[in-house]
């Protein structure tokens, strides 16, 4: 190598010196000061609402991004699952190459269905008969700087989910008898964890019949199968508001004592909407 | 008549804009205009420039003092570009992911790619500095050679 060679190798070394300077200088502290930023929802931006037609639930949030940094923001990628206290995904989201761009601020409004044909009618129940809480986790992903920076998120947002039919009545019986379905739930859903007082408190709940003015009932019909054995029927109709309409669901179980141990038993959980 | 060289070399006025009073300007202007921003990360990053920036303007004007070819102004060059990737290190924060805060939340930027980038540049200038050496290594083999000839056949 001559030292002409030389100079012409130490311009590159040089140029190459000063760009990476001038991204760090000029880039990271772009990202350091907040230039760019992302704004998640928080618990309270979160809503949701039923569909009928499309037999879903749809949750609405939005997030936003500020990019006034000097490249776009590309490639962003979205992911949510929501899931239940028990960590039980009911459904997975995603949303893909979404972009940003220099100098400007951009809220993407996210429309998640969760398509009530796709969970489980266990779930299903749960999710209209119990107060919980659902997690939405969020991973988000993006490049930055000619995908030299890649941001990620991951995030748990909680939404706190409760359920009218506890707040229905205040007759002790008819909390008795909703604390009765969400015991059955509990239950079948796992079914190991069933205690001696479950089976009791469920061996020993009464027949009820409620019925409210909007159209909202729910019925516990119990026979016995046998001296130690008893067939709960729970039949709930939650009528719809917006349009007319409303969602009949059926469960029957088969609670007991029998051997010296005993008998939870799913005999028929079904659930449809009556137009 | 040779011209005087200045005993403060142009690498080092360079490097100490560059490496310390540019940085650290933009640090205490962030400081002082932002702040809802963690103070604490921004100071340990003047605690880690300061020292570091002193010590790449140190190798950069000893450097200076010896001329291309020398192996001792090879070495403190090496010891220049080490010395700018520990600055650099320290300036993103010690590691291959930052973790920033938005809007309560944690995010992560993650910046293998970037620093691949830094140490690529960081070879070049070590290929560099070797190439210099070597090349200017000849050179002044051959100049001492011609001065030991010269001198024989003068005292000759």
């Amino acid at each position: 190598m001559n030292r002409q060679q030389l100079t012409y190798f130490r311009v590159v070394a040089l140029i190459m010196a000063g760009l990476v300077a001038t991204l760090t200088i000029g880039n990271l502290f772009t990202i350091a000061t907040k230039g760019i930023s992302v704004d998640l929802p928080k618990e309270e931006d979160i809503h949701w609402s039923v569909d009928p037609l499309q037999k879903e639930i749809l949750f609405r949030t939005n997030f936003s991004v500020k990019n006034q940094g000097v490249y776009d923001i590309r490639d962003i990628d979205i992911s949510a699952r929501l899931v239940k206290d028990d960590r039980t995904p009911l459904f997975s989201f995603e949303k893909k190459d979404l972009v940003v761009l220099r100098g400007s601020n951009t809220t993407f409004d996210l429309l998640i269905p969760l398509d009530l044909d796709k969970i489980s009618v266990l779930d299903w129940f749960s999710l209209i008969y119990k107060n919980t809480t659902l997690h939405l986790l969020l991973d988000i992903d993006a490049l930055y700087m000619f995908g030299l920076i890649e941001f990620t998120a991951n995030e748990a947002i909680d939404i706190p989910w409760s359920q009218p039919p506890l707040n229905l009545s205040d007759n002790s019986t008819i909390q008795a008898g909703v604390h009765g379905i969400s015991t059955i739930l509990d239950v079948a859903s796992n079914t190991s964890s069933a205690t001696f007082s479950d089976i009791l408190s469920l061996f020993s709940l009464p027949q009820i019949n409620f019925t409210t003015k909007n159209g909202f009932s729910f019925s516990l019909t119990i026979s016995n199968y046998s001296d130690t054995l008893k067939n709960i029927t729970c039949h709930v109709i939650v009528p719809l508001l917006v349009i007319k309409g409303c969602f009949e669901f059926t469960a029957s179980v088969l609670v007991g004592f029998e051997a010296g141990g005993f008998v939870f038993k799913v005999q028929g959980v079904g659930v449809q909407y009556v137009s | 008549m040779s011209a005087k060289k200045p005993s403060i070399s142009p690498k080092t006025l360079l490097a100490l804009l560059l490496y310390l009073i540019i940085p650290l300007c933009a640090l205490l202007l962030i400081l002082q205009s932002y702040p809802e921003l963690p103070k604490d990360r921004f100071i340990m990053r003047i605690y880690w420039i300061i020292p570091t920036s002193t010590v790449i303007v140190i190798l950069a004007q000893l450097s200076a003092r010896y001329q291309r070819g020398d192996l001792k102004r090879f070495l403190l060059n090496i010891g220049f570009t080490v010395a700018t990737m520990i600055w650099m290190f320290g300036l993103l924060g010690g590691g291959l992911v930052m973790t920033t805060q938005w809007n309560g939340y944690d995010f992560s930027l993650h910046m293998d790619k970037y620093v691949l980038l830094i140490a690529t540049v960081a070879i070049l200038n070590v290929l560099y500095y070797t190439f210099e050496w070597r090349v200017y290594r000849k050179d002044m083999v051959l100049h001492s050679e011609h001065t030991e000839k010269t001198s024989g056949t003068v005292s000759e």
